[in-house]
């Protein structure tokens, strides 16, 4: 049962001045990020990681997470404006999206996506906030062995559902990502590995470093080679409050795709960029015959259906990490970096001597949703285009000049300013090469969890590694994760058998 | 790039080489570095370095396989291939599309490096500079250099030093962080 006293404890600690601005803050820098084709809510985060250092644990996670959802929404701006997604989230809105702005009316497409976005993500916040006693009394049945499978399954997970043409290549850099943590000081036994006598290398590479590097760094190398933007001239025109209205006549898509979000945010690997697509595929599938075929020319449902599973993603992607620590995807595995570097441990310690924590950070993201309506509706349609324009000639000097100097905020180490670099070119051979980012950072971030849970699992097990399959937890673990792994597989295979008995037929 | 390009070891591109021989080389080196440490400290990075020596070794020579190992390499099991299914096909062509059209309205002129290289070397002159001469000084001349090889107008220039010299300025003022001086100043006694 939920503990109404410790949420209402979290509602009173968020609704002060010294949390209130930091919601608001980082919701406006999440939809300022997610609207710039180019930025979106990872590079954001990572460059406001190291800027949380002298906040709370609280104020900086309660920052970082509005930043995830205020982006979620954000990058909708430009799809529908402009026809340029600002980030995977949003490129199916633009299927419907930007054809309502050429037929003159972006501010009804704009509050679609504002109703959709908070409410979408409101419910499905909710939801999440339901589910953490469940999720607690969960939590407490995993102990070292279960958390190592659990991290290992969530970096092959990454590496084979998320890798872009090769399983090989994904998990072998979710392993590289694992592999490079392992510099410096152990943090399972007391030793100090392969620094080559560097007093610098002791405390082993920073992972915000490698965070900020991949993603910052190695972003706007490749941002460098993208066209610059037009100027193209959007008509302005459409009612904010049809918008609203038609929100609230598909309220069953809004809440379904919410829904289809939350779950598919929940699996590692998948995220935001898949659950649109699969949202606006069941709006599709649902809709009577005759109005299938207005899809992709500007039905207001797709938009719904869109952005409503975008910011449903967020609760969803929310519960491994803090569940268990473990980050579906890049977004956050920042967060996670942030918990970290605020001394925050992910599992049970969150849901119970630190449940107020928890329950203050889905209460923002409540608060959020709310401020998300407010903004999407009254200032969003008439300044949106301007935010989509910022310039990538202001962008890389200015995100640069913060990653690096935030970097080097962290520990004030020379290596941390070599790290962003080799890790932000790393990061820009990966993409050109279609090598998953996301696999090598998610395994730099959960090395950690790894050495520590595999060394006390071992040293329960007097180093049998019969521990890791002699309880009904763990072959669970084992048997959930191998079919998520091969269920795509498995589903391709399937599809392609009864096409060619059809064709037989 | 195009020149560098045309040369292709192992018949892969000359990145995809220096990429994957850096996962190799590391892996190598940590593997048999691990040997100089007892018992688990030196285990663990051990079966993370095998593990990623055999991918890496996988994907460098896959182009000289047999045809069924070089498809088990290069095969993905991508939940998103599903979304292909649902629409994305059509999403990656209006986006294709998109950037199409905007490229068009390109009018670039021609410049001895192309922007990525020049971002990456001005990345690492900034980073060495900052070494020398420390980040506060160093962060609005990569703001200058980036506006000038560019050919920015003079208030876009203005605006840029303005920021790249505010952020490094704030983080000094607020977390007192060491960036007004570098190495050339301890070497010349003025630090």
């Amino acid at each position: 049962m939920i503990e109404p006293g410790a949420v209402l404890e979290a509602l009173a600690a968020i609704m002060t001045p010294e949390i209130l601005p930091w919601i608001i803050l980082g919701m406006a820098i999440g939809i300022m990020v997610g609207a710039v084709p180019g930025i979106g809510s990872v590079l954001g985060m990572s460059i406001v990681l190291p800027l949380t250092i002298p906040l709370s644990g609280l104020q900086a996670n309660i920052l970082l997470v509005s930043i995830f959802s205020g982006a979620m929404y954000g990058s909708s701006i430009s799809a529908i404006l402009l026809r340029v997604p600002g980030t995977a989230a949003a490129a199916a809105t633009l299927l419907d999206g930007h054809p309502l702005t050429e037929k003159g009316l972006p501010k009804y497409a704009l509050a679609i996506s504002a109703t959709s976005s908070a409410l979408g993500g409101g419910i499905t916040i909710l939801a999440l906030l339901l589910l953490i006693p469940v999720l607690g009394s969960i939590v407490v049945l995993f102990g070292a062995p279960q958390i190592f499978l659990i991290a290992m399954f969530g970096i092959l997970m990454i590496g084979v559902i998320a890798s872009q043409g090769s399983f090989v290549k994904g998990v072998t850099a979710g392993l590289f990502g694992v592999l490079i943590m392992t510099i410096g000081i152990s943090p399972a036994s007391p030793g100090v590995r392969f620094t080559g006598g560097s007093l610098l290398l002791f405390d082993g590479l920073d992972y915000v470093a490698i965070l900020i590097g991949m993603f910052a760094i190695g972003e706007m190398i490749r941002l460098a080679a993208k066209p610059r933007g037009d100027n193209t001239t959007i008509v302005d025109g459409g009612s904010i409050v049809s918008g609203i209205g038609t929100t609230a006549r598909n309220y069953v898509t809004m809440i379904k795709s919410g829904f289809i979000g939350m779950i598919i945010g929940a699996i590692p690997g998948a995220g935001s960029s898949a659950s649109n697509f699969f949202a606006y595929a069941e709006a599709v599938r649902t809709a009577p015959l005759e109005e299938q075929e207005s899809y992709g020319k500007g039905n207001p449902r797709g938009v719904v259906a869109a952005e409503a599973s975008n910011n449903g993603t967020v609760a969803g992607s929310l519960m491994p990490v803090i569940a268990f620590g473990i980050p579906g995807s890049a977004a956050t595995a920042v967060l996670l970096g942030g918990f970290l570097l605020h001394g925050i441990t992910p599992g049970p310690e969150l849901f119970d001597e630190n449940l107020s924590f928890t329950y203050s950070l889905i209460l923002a993201l409540l608060i959020g949703n709310i401020f998300i309506l407010i903004v999407g509706l009254s200032i969003v349609p008439y300044v949106g285009a301007a935010i989509t324009r910022l310039d990538k000639d202001f962008i890389i000097p200015v995100v640069v000049v913060l990653a690096t100097v935030g970097a080097f905020a962290l520990r004030a180490n020379w290596v941390d300013i070599v790290t962003l670099l080799i890790f932000g070119l790393i990061a820009y051979l990966m993409y050109q090469y279609d090598y998953s980012i996301i696999a090598m950072v998610i395994g730099a971030v959960l090395a950690n969890i790894l050495e520590t849970n595999l060394q006390r699992s071992l040293a329960l097990s007097d180093g049998s590694l019969l521990i890791f399959i002699d309880d009904p937890v763990s072959v669970t673990i084992i048997v959930i994760m191998t079919l998520l792994m091969i269920s795509p597989k498995l589903t391709a295979w399937y599809n392609s058998r009864t096409a060619s008995s059809n064709e037989l037929e | 790039m195009s020149v560098i390009s045309q040369s292709r070891p192992l018949g892969l591109d000359i990145g995809e080489f220096v990429l994957l021989g850096t996962f190799w080389s590391f892996s190598a080196g940590i593997f048999i570095w691990s040997f100089s440490y007892p018992g688990f400290t030196g285990m663990f990075p051990r079966i993370f370095a095998v593990a990623v020596l055999i991918g890496s070794t996988l994907l460098l020579v896959r182009n000289h396989l047999p045809e069924f190992a070089q498809k088990l390499i290069t095969t993905s099991s991508n939940i998103q291939d599903l979304s292909e299914e649902v629409g994305e096909g059509e999403v990656a062509e209006s986006l294709e599309k998109a950037e199409e059209e905007t490229e068009f309205k390109l009018d670039e002129p021609d410049r001895p490096l192309s922007d990525t290289e020049f971002v990456s070397a001005a990345v690492v002159g900034y980073f060495t500079l900052s070494y020398l001469v420390g980040m506060l000084w160093a962060s609005p001349v990569f703001g200058l250099a980036y506006a000038i090889w560019y050919g920015k107008s003079w208030q876009y220039t203005v605006i840029i030093l303005i920021v790249t010299f505010a952020i490094p300025y704030a983080f000094y003022d607020v977390l007192n962080l060491q960036i007004v001086d570098g190495y050339l100043h301890e070497q010349l006694g003025l630090a």
